[in-house]
């Protein structure tokens, strides 16, 4: 579709395709690795799979937070904590007003989540189950060490959950009493001209810059899990 | 023999004589207290009967850990299939698994053991995990016996014993 022609119900793009393909992958990516979990010990190949995913999206999200477009930038979405609170406030008595990009509550729960998902899916691969598997860095680290690495991923968890369930309950006030249609902007990029002034607008979604970063990170990921040393358990095979 | 050999062997024997007595007398008197003992030794106080207990169990699953992760490297594909020790290994941690169940003596409920308190307020889940864990083992090493491949059939019956390790863990063990 030619974006310069104007849209039947008068929407502007807000959300580049980057941003959005990060977002849903990172869904399915969180959901599989908590899946392969559940599944147990024997899906742990699957389970690293959806760690490495993770891994690559938050980070891609992190180095798109600086060079992507304008409201996918950190520096454009993220207030003073001051501003945030009264953004709050005013969201409790009805009287906040619709955010171009993110809102400011929303940003934080972005700067919560980000780290947190890092360091969840970091923290994994030098995880040790205590039956049979090990994380790809656990050579890195002694065998205690590794069980302790895995006893934070463990309770990370439970945060990371909790992060999950407020986002997701935030997103369905801001549906149900604002009426205002997060969810379908997160897959089509666009939100009503109403709460879009005109300038604010992305006309493009820079999709080859995101491919070299996405190339960049898989390729450094997969480097540092090549040359991984081999875990030194007490009686092995080598 | 010459006499000049004879002589070089008895000073050969002299030498070894010698060596043999510098050793006995760096070693500790016969009949003192043994290391450890009541009172305190170098090795601290005389551990208590639940410690040992803790300590035997815990030496039990140190052992069933060491054989049993390797198979886990073959099935991740960290390490290569190798018959002879998958044999090996497989056939160990069976025979451990018939020494779990003498493991966990009420005494050993308390102390520094990630053992929960359920292992005794639960005896019969508990029996039924620990069972899971020595059929499991035992039929992966009766199936090593003639399966000496690499084969979806040994996968599946080490994913077995791994998720009876998980299914005790999962419920009987603080993380």
């Amino acid at each position: 579709m030619n974006s310069l022609l104007p849209t039947p119900l008068a929407e502007r793009r807000v959300w580049d395709l980057p941003v959005r393909i990060f977002h849903w992958a990172l869904v399915l990516a969180v959901l599989g690795a908590w899946v392969t979990h559940q599944l147990g010990v024997n899906y742990f190949v699957y389970h690293v799979w959806c760690g490495y995913a993770v891994l690559v999206l938050v980070s891609f999200r992190l180095v798109w937070g600086v060079v992507g477009t304008r409201h996918a930038r950190f520096g454009n979405f993220v207030h003073r904590p001051v501003a945030t609170v009264r953004y709050g406030l005013d969201l409790l008595r009805g009287r906040a007003g619709h955010s171009v990009g993110h809102n400011p509550l929303g940003a934080w729960m972005v700067i919560a989540l980000l780290p947190a998902l890092l360091a969840q899916s970091a923290l994994g691969l030098f995880g040790n189950d205590e039956i049979f598997n090990l994380g790809p860095l656990n050579g890195y680290v002694s065998n205690a060490r590794g069980i302790e690495l895995t006893s934070v991923h463990r309770r990370l968890f439970y945060w990371i959950l909790a992060a999950i369930a407020l986002h997701v309950a935030a997103v369905a006030y801001h549906r149900l009493v604002r009426a205002e249609p997060l969810v379908r902007a997160m897959f089509t990029g666009r939100k009503p001209a109403l709460a879009v002034p005109e300038g604010e607008a992305i006309h493009s979604s820079r999709i080859a810059l995101a491919l070299v970063i996405v190339a960049a990170l898989v390729s450094l990921l997969t480097w540092v899990v090549r040359h991984a040393p081999v875990p030194q358990t007490f009686d092995s095979f080598n | 023999m010459t006499l000049r050999t004879i002589r070089s062997s008895g000073a050969l024997l002299l030498g070894v004589a010698m060596a043999l007595s510098a050793v006995a007398q760096n070693a500790p008197p016969a009949g003192g207290p043994p290391p450890g003992g009541p009172g305190g030794g170098p090795m601290g106080p005389m551990p208590s009967p639940a410690e040992r207990a803790i300590e035997y169990r815990q030496a039990l699953y140190t052992l069933v850990g060491g054989n049993f992760g390797p198979i886990g490297g073959i099935l991740q594909g960290r390490a290569e299939y190798n018959a002879a020790e998958v044999a090996k290994r497989t056939a160990r941690v069976a025979f451990l698994a018939t020494m779990a169940g003498d493991a966990f003596p009420e005494i050993s409920k308390d102390g520094k053991t990630k053992a929960k308190p359920e292992i005794w307020s639960d005896k019969d889940g508990f029996a039924k995990a620990l069972k899971a864990f020595e059929d499991s083992s035992a039929n992966l090493a009766a199936l090593v016996e003639k399966d000496h491949t690499n084969s979806a059939a040994f996968k599946a019956a080490a994913g077995k014993v791994g998720e009876a390790c998980k299914g005790c863990h999962d419920n009987y063990r603080a993380k």
